[in-house]
């Protein structure tokens, strides 16, 4: 029993004080199962998403046979909806990692170093927030072609500016602590201390800004898809199954609003998450 | 320090074009082969078009010209159009700001008292409730959301028109280029005339402000909150006074973190533009800027970039002059 007496491990408290705010499990459970869709989207879906049952076109959503309806070449709605999400996270999960890793480095990098490298650093990124995300997006693509992979580039671009200024900031917090300091004394070199010493200390706001990435992610690649320069036809992806439905917004209204509410119960679950993680990590606002 | 903000507000803009110069440039494929289209054409008329874009040049006296004539107010001709940049984005861009203010004015109209009745009932019924619309509201893909308010308001109860500005059976004189002035300016059915701006200005306000209505809501609790923990809140408190007067002080010292959410938010207002003018076909920024990155016109492309974030930076930077304007304490430290 003398564990008993021990504060618990920053790592046990932090689960703790997760699963006490139901909001963030609700968000999780959400998640996990978004991601299962995905994983499991062929042996879900009913039917092929990308084949045309051409006699069965515009079908209303029923019970009988095409639960969520059929689109306007006669594509079931619900398998299609459900290979989106296989979409969605991969390229969501390729956009936060590759945005996060570039982010990440440059942050660092920026933060450790200061003066003239950190100013020049920073005023990138100045000029890549003054622009907007999607603007900034819709011209890399139109660039590089419409296509997903181009998307994902683009996406990637402007993700980064976020977590670079997010890190540095941390970086310039820890760089003054006593600890840092210490593996000085004892020698350490840069790269010790930037990567092995500073670094894990900024994990938790990095975790926060990845989940809010992710979200960010998919709502802009639905933003793109639905503006024509996402995922080329016959993919199934959301936001160009969006763009596909808007011709039938009056006679056929289903056909636009189920993609969208799958993007929405996506991006919430993930802010939901994003918040409640923050909250907890957030030393400062556990107090209030 | 206003001096340092200038500085890097040149710097920022200096930035933008390059950027906004160089991303067409970097374009696979020679543009001038892609403006005169697939059939192809002779050596003259192609020598012709890479005169006229400017296109012939070495690629630093290309940038040069771009930046003597930016600077001049000079930003090229529209390939398209055949009309000049500057008076395309300027003729198009009193319809952004009426959409951009009134979006606006939706969300703090209704952003400011939502977040306050969730910070008055803190962990109440009233509180989850507010901070579960702000949650879905700032999750909100507002392609979509503008869809679903067109199939609720225009398709089902036919109340509001589904895009544009004004309807085709008015002629309205362009004064002001907001069109809830100009419609007043009619001289017969003014009223009927407002009223139909008013219609179609609605449904994509709405879409466009509930975004920025979420945010506002939920910084206007977390600082009310914040603010209600203070010293000198309790000092108010134990004298007495009522309680719409404790509010009245937490209020007004909350608006500081309210303001420089709405400053952060014009940026994302640009990106909500073009998604929101393209589903309601307003004619406005969003929609011209997007139409010339599809169309490839790459003179729009260039200067509607530079332009958009010129007016980002210096909104930005009135925003940054207010705020030290009215808060002191930021004026001594070096931040």
């Amino acid at each position: 029993m003398a564990e008993s007496h021990q504060p618990p491990h920053p790592f046990e408290d932090f689960i703790r004080s997760f699963l006490r705010s139901r909001g963030g499990v609700i968000g999780l459970v959400v998640i996990v199962i978004f991601f299962l869709i995905a994983i499991f989207a062929g042996y879900l879906s009913p039917f092929d998403p990308k084949i045309v049952f051409p006699e069965a076109n515009l079908v209303p959503p029923s019970l009988s046979n095409y639960w969520l309806g059929t689109d306007d070449v006669g594509r079931d709605v619900l398998s299609r909806l459900l290979h989106g999400a296989r979409v969605s996270v991969t390229l969501g999960l390729f956009i936060v990692f590759s945005s996060l890793l570039v982010g990440v480095t440059i942050g660092l990098i920026a933060g450790y170093l200061g003066g003239a490298v950190d100013m020049v650093i920073m005023r990138l990124t100045d000029i890549v927030m003054s622009l907007p995300s999607i603007l900034l997006a819709i011209v890399v693509v139109s660039i590089l072609g419409a296509s997903l992979g181009n998307t994902v580039i683009a996406i990637s671009i402007v993700s980064i500016p976020a977590f670079v200024r997010l890190v540095r900031a941390s970086v310039l917090a820890e760089k003054q602590k006593d600890y840092v300091t210490c593996a000085r004394c004892y020698g350490a070199g840069h790269f010790r201390i930037a990567v092995l010493n500073i670094l894990p200390n900024c994990v938790a706001p990095i975790t926060v800004q990845a989940t809010l990435a992710f979200s960010d992610g998919i709502l802009n690649i639905a933003a793109l898809g639905f503006l024509g320069l996402g995922a080329q036809p016959p993919t199934p992806e959301w936001g160009t199954m969006l763009a596909d439905a808007r011709p039938y917004i009056v006679s056929e209204p289903w056909l636009v609003i189920f993609p969208g509410l799958c993007i929405l119960i996506v991006v919430v679950a993930f802010n939901l998450v994003g918040d409640v993680l923050r909250d907890c990590l957030d030393a400062k606002l556990k107090k209030i | 320090m206003l001096v340092k903000r200038l500085g890097i507000f040149v710097i920022t803009l200096w930035g933008i074009s390059i950027v906004a110069f160089s991303l067409i440039r970097i374009v696979p494929g020679d543009p001038v082969m892609l403006l005169l289209g697939e059939r192809g054409a002779s050596p003259e008329v192609y020598t012709e078009m890479q005169r006229t874009l400017g296109l012939d040049l070495p690629i630093y006296q290309q940038y040069w010209e771009f930046i003597s004539n930016a600077v001049r107010g000079d930003l090229g001709i529209s390939v398209v159009s055949k009309v000049a940049v500057v008076d395309e984005f300027f003729s198009r861009f009193p319809a952004t700001v009426e959409l951009t203010l009134v979006a606006m004015l939706f969300g703090i109209v209704f952003g400011i008292p939502l977040g306050m009745i969730a910070a008055v009932n803190r962990n109440g019924f009233l509180d989850y409730s507010v901070m579960m619309v702000s949650l879905f509201g700032y999750s909100m893909p507002i392609f979509w959301w503008g869809l679903i308010l067109i199939i609720t308001f225009s398709v089902w109860l036919g109340i509001t028109p589904v895009s544009g500005r004004i309807s085709m059976i008015y002629d309205i004189e362009p004064v002001t280029g907001f069109m809830l002035i100009d419609s007043l300016f009619v001289s017969e059915e003014r009223w009927q005339t407002f009223v139909d701006a008013v219609k179609h200005l609605l449904l994509p306000a709405i879409a466009m402000g509930t975004i920025p209505l979420a945010l506002i809501a939920r910084i206007t609790r977390s600082s009310i909150l914040e603010i209600l923990a203070e010293d000198y809140i309790l000092v108010a408190k134990a004298k007495g006074l009522s309680k719409i007067a404790v509010y009245r002080h937490a209020l007004r010292n909350a608006l500081m973190p309210i303001v420089t959410v709405i400053g952060l938010l014009v940026s994302s207002l640009v990106a909500g533009a073009i998604l929101t003018e393209t589903i309601f076909s307003w004619p406005g920024i969003g929609k011209w800027i997007l139409h010339s990155i599809t169309a490839r016109d790459y003179p729009v492309i260039q200067g509607g970039i530079l332009l958009i974030g010129a007016i980002v930076i210096i909104i930005n930077l009135t925003i940054d002059v207010v705020y030290l304007s009215i808060n002191p304490r930021l004026r001594v430290t070096n931040g």
